[in-house]
């Protein structure tokens, strides 16, 4: 099946965001794996696009972005009380970017729409990071 | 002169992130605040005690009436102010700058990156006042 412009736009967010706020490189995975008890957050949004991002992350790769996001010893007691915070805030930048990069001329707006809507577009992506799993669903109207 | 800054950002993690940027590059600052909401902003910018303003376009509580009130204060008190957003669509871009933002710095960015931009910032504030 050939990629979409969005398949396309996530897929490079996502490397690029994890290298500049986490120095980490991360690999697609050609599957959606099953997985355990992630940290899972999800950002609703509105605007040009209606629709929800959410991250699941193994919680042992969640805890190493953390780490290097704060730029802390992964044995630092933030590393691990901001786990939760580093992901939700990586999860904000790629739905703020992942949006305005498809519709440039409409302001994202980080919230619920005000009205029900049915995605028309679902993407999953998976990635090794971190020795862990990054998944992300995306739907989006 | 060390300045003041206040840091607004709904994220706790960007917060520290920010923070320890600052520390890391040496940056004149005295003292960071923390705002996680509008109302926080809104109330340390009128509390006169911060020179200088990094802001997110998305902090809890803000819309365009927050906005239009925060810059007021911040332009009433001298407060120059940095914004930061993961939002790249022109409008948000173009609202925030002719606002009198000194700069629109666009998540995710790097520590280097953002201290370059604080630091002529935080010069260009210091030239004026």
């Amino acid at each position: 099946m050939p990629r979409t412009e969005t398949d396309t736009a996530l897929e490079r967010l996502v490397h690029h965001a994890l290298e500049v706020m986490c120095f980490a490189e991360a690999e697609r995975l050609p599957s959606l794996p099953t997985m355990g008890t992630p940290v899972e957050v999800s950002v609703d949004f509105s605007g040009g696009r209606t629709g929800r991002l959410q991250l699941d992350v193994d919680a042992g790769a969640a805890h190493a972005l953390s780490a290097a996001f704060l730029g802390v010893e992964a044995g630092d007691p933030s590393a691990t009380s901001e786990t939760a915070a580093v992901v939700q805030e990586l999860a904000h930048v790629l739905a703020g970017r992942l949006v305005t990069s498809l519709d440039p001329a409409v302001p994202f707006e980080a919230k619920r729409a005000a009205t029900s809507w049915e995605p028309e577009t679902t993407i999953g992506q998976a990635f090794r990071v971190c020795a862990g799993t990054l998944r992300i669903t995306l739907q989006m109207s | 002169m060390p300045a003041s800054l206040l840091i607004a950002d709904s994220s706790s993690a960007m917060r520290a992130f920010v923070e320890r940027a600052i520390g890391i590059a040496g940056l004149p600052v005295s003292a960071c605040h923390q705002a996680s909401d509008a109302q926080q902003l809104l109330r340390l910018v009128r509390s006169r005690e911060v020179d200088f303003l990094l802001v997110d376009t998305h902090l809890i509580g803000m819309n365009e009436e927050t906005w239009a009130e925060a810059i007021s204060a911040a332009r009433e008190a001298a407060i120059p102010f940095l914004v930061t957003s993961p939002d790249a669509s022109f409008i948000r871009i173009e609202r925030a700058l002719q606002s009198g933002a000194c700069d629109y710095l666009l998540k995710p960015f790097s520590i280097p990156t953002l201290c370059a931009k604080l630091e002529t910032a935080l010069r260009t504030a210091h030239a004026k006042n």
